[in-house]
């Protein structure tokens, strides 16, 4: 007995187990945000903006496009690099899983690391065509022009090729595998304020970037947003043999505690892509976002109406062009979105206050945060992302509705 | 009405939370050895408990219910991991954080000790020796006749003695 007790005493563990400080509040984040649904509204950054994707540079992004093949980068391992190349010139296309922590209908940057994990599938083709799908979410490059909507709202928009990265956001690093650790390794040589390190073992290579987190956070409402919005730790693993990409994970730091907020565990790479993966949906409005469309938006429209004011007096005018459906007005300040859809929502909504506006993180317009009256009587707050128009300067919503 | 019973029913989420968190998750911890995958494990339970708290009427009891969802939780987690290559922490040598490495060792040489017995032998072993639970508690959360529970239990037993002296 004595000597079961002693054994007994070896299988208990001998120290302090205690969950991390920000559990509880992660939780009860979690919970309340249930009991609030759609706080958080779809439509929010269709794509994000130049600034974020490009100037902000999020590293894996960046990376790809700063590496172009013919370019001579200190690099150590040619010999992979060239094994990955020669296996991805044989492969005809390949599907990618990965669970992102987000809301499934959401900007593809967006990230809350109290959400649950969201399923995402990429499907990239060797001719250069993509899709990706997050079930409330869809992205479909045919080659010409990017189509990105929500199925279940039935409203999306179309861009031109050039609008890839900014639609994609960070899993734009996704499409160019072959190139990927050449570009992470030399991306953070180029930046100080990423620190890199270096692993493997007899089958693997494996990467690790620190990266700190990008943008301004005066107003903390971006913080953690997105993966550029977080500081975060990405981990890469590469197959030792031909270079590919086996593993990705990238924890964001929270409070301090790192907490998984993307991981990629598999890529099937000989994956047979059906032709319904790259479809764009049918019976969707399409809110025209090229360069052709955005030229063809009319100079007749009253876009003085939402130039030289601030952005709280353009949601005043926002909402009073809802309620009287003054279209020619929500064609300005409602050209990125659809009209069809904020009015079946908004229509009847009077404002109670408007706060003022401010900036956040790496988002390159303002936000608005403003309490208004249902048609039922409830009430219902909403942080309304505003940016000017390149063309007229006008401001237009961009999100948040 | 509506409001006063959400924050109600978020009141007692905290309570819970605050009650169980470390106890539970040291329970996912020592099944799974990471701190990030246990602290999800904890968040979708309690999220789930929440949700569906006003079908619970069944639950007699709170505590072995967390438990049990926990280790379901776990099992999942562990079913899933066995088809993956190998885990993307040893991969390139991540190491453990430096506040986790006591739990770390500890997590490690418990299951050394029981991982040549059946998992039916040590996850009894388990609740007993690491969560501290009555042959009659690990019986009703198993949903096995507690006589089966102490039975396996001294097979495990004499059998880590074994392992021990050779």
């Amino acid at each position: 007995m004595k000597k079961n007790s002693k054994i007994e005493k070896m299988l208990a563990p001998d120290c302090e187990f205690k969950a991390s400080e920000s559990l509880k509040s992660r939780i009860m984040e979690s919970a309340q945000a249930e009991t609030t649904p759609n706080q958080r509204t779809a439509v929010r950054f269709p794509w994000r903006s130049a600034f974020a994707t490009c100037a902000a540079a999020l590293a894996i992004v960046a990376a790809v496009i700063l590496i172009k093949p013919g370019s001579t980068p200190a690099y150590a391992a040619e010999a992979l690099f060239a094994r990955a190349a020669e296996y991805f010139s044989a492969v005809s296309g390949y599907t990618v899983h990965f669970e992102a922590r987000t809301l499934p209908s959401d900007n593809f940057s967006y990230i809350n690391p109290a959400s649950k994990f969201v399923e995402h599938k990429m499907n990239v083709c060797s001719d250069g065509t993509w899709s990706l799908d997050k079930g409330g979410r869809k992205a479909v490059f045919d080659g010409r022009n990017v189509w990105s909507c929500l199925p279940e709202k039935g409203f999306g928009w179309k861009f031109d090729a050039t609008a890839q990265r900014g639609v994609l956001e960070s899993y734009y690093l996704l499409l160019n595998i072959k190139e990927m650790m050449h570009s992470l390794e030399s991306f953070a040589s180029k930046h100080p304020d990423i620190e890199l390190r270096k692993g493997e073992n007899e089958y693997v290579d494996m990467l690790v970037l620190i990266m700190p987190a990008q943008g301004d956070y005066k107003n903390d409402y971006a913080k953690y947003s997105s993966i550029l919005d977080n500081k975060t730790r990405q981990m890469y693993v590469f197959n030792k043999a031909d270079g590919r990409l086996m593993k990705m994970k990238i924890d964001a730091y929270i409070h301090g505690i790192p907490r998984t907020i993307v991981k990629l565990d598999s890529i099937d790479y000989d994956a047979t892509i059906a032709e319904a993966g790259m479809h764009v949906p049918g019976n969707i409005e399409w809110i025209d976002m090229t360069a052709e469309g955005k030229a063809a938006l009319s100079d007749s429209l009253p876009w003085d109406e939402f130039t030289g004011i601030s952005a709280e007096v353009a949601v005043e005018k926002l909402f009073r062009a809802l309620n009287t459906g003054d279209m020619a007005k929500l064609r300005v300040i409602l050209s990125n979105s659809s009209i069809t859809n904020m009015l079946e929502t908004y229509r009847g909504c009077t404002i109670i206050n408007i706060g003022s506006s401010f900036k956040s993180g790496t988002y390159n317009g303002v936000f608005v945060p403003c309490k208004v009256r249902k048609p039922d009587g409830k009430t219902r707050k909403y942080t309304i992302a505003l940016k000017k128009d390149a063309r007229f300067n006008s401001w237009v919503v961009d999100g948040g509705m | 009405m509506q409001k006063d019973r959400t924050q109600t029913r978020l009141r007692d989420l905290e309570k819970i939370v605050r009650k169980e968190q470390d106890r539970l998750f040291r329970f996912a911890y020592m099944r799974i050895g990471n701190r990030a995958d246990a602290e999800d494990i904890l968040q979708d339970v309690f999220l789930k408990l929440f949700r569906s708290e006003e079908n619970l009427k069944h639950i007699n009891n709170l505590e072995h219910y967390l438990i049990r969802s926990v280790g379901n939780c776990c099992r999942d987690w562990q079913r899933k991991k066995k088809y993956n290559l190998l885990p993307i922490e040893d991969a390139g040598g991540i190491p453990v954080p430096d506040e986790d490495r006591q739990m770390h060792e500890e997590f490690l040489r418990i299951n050394r000790m029981l991982e040549s017995l059946p998992e039916e032998q040590s996850e009894i072993v388990r609740l007993k020796c690491s969560d501290g639970l009555k042959f009659r508690e690990i019986a009703a959360i198993l949903d096995i006749p507690e006589p089966t529970v102490k039975s396996r239990y001294r097979y495990a037993i004499a059998h880590i003695q074994k392992y021990i002296i050779n």
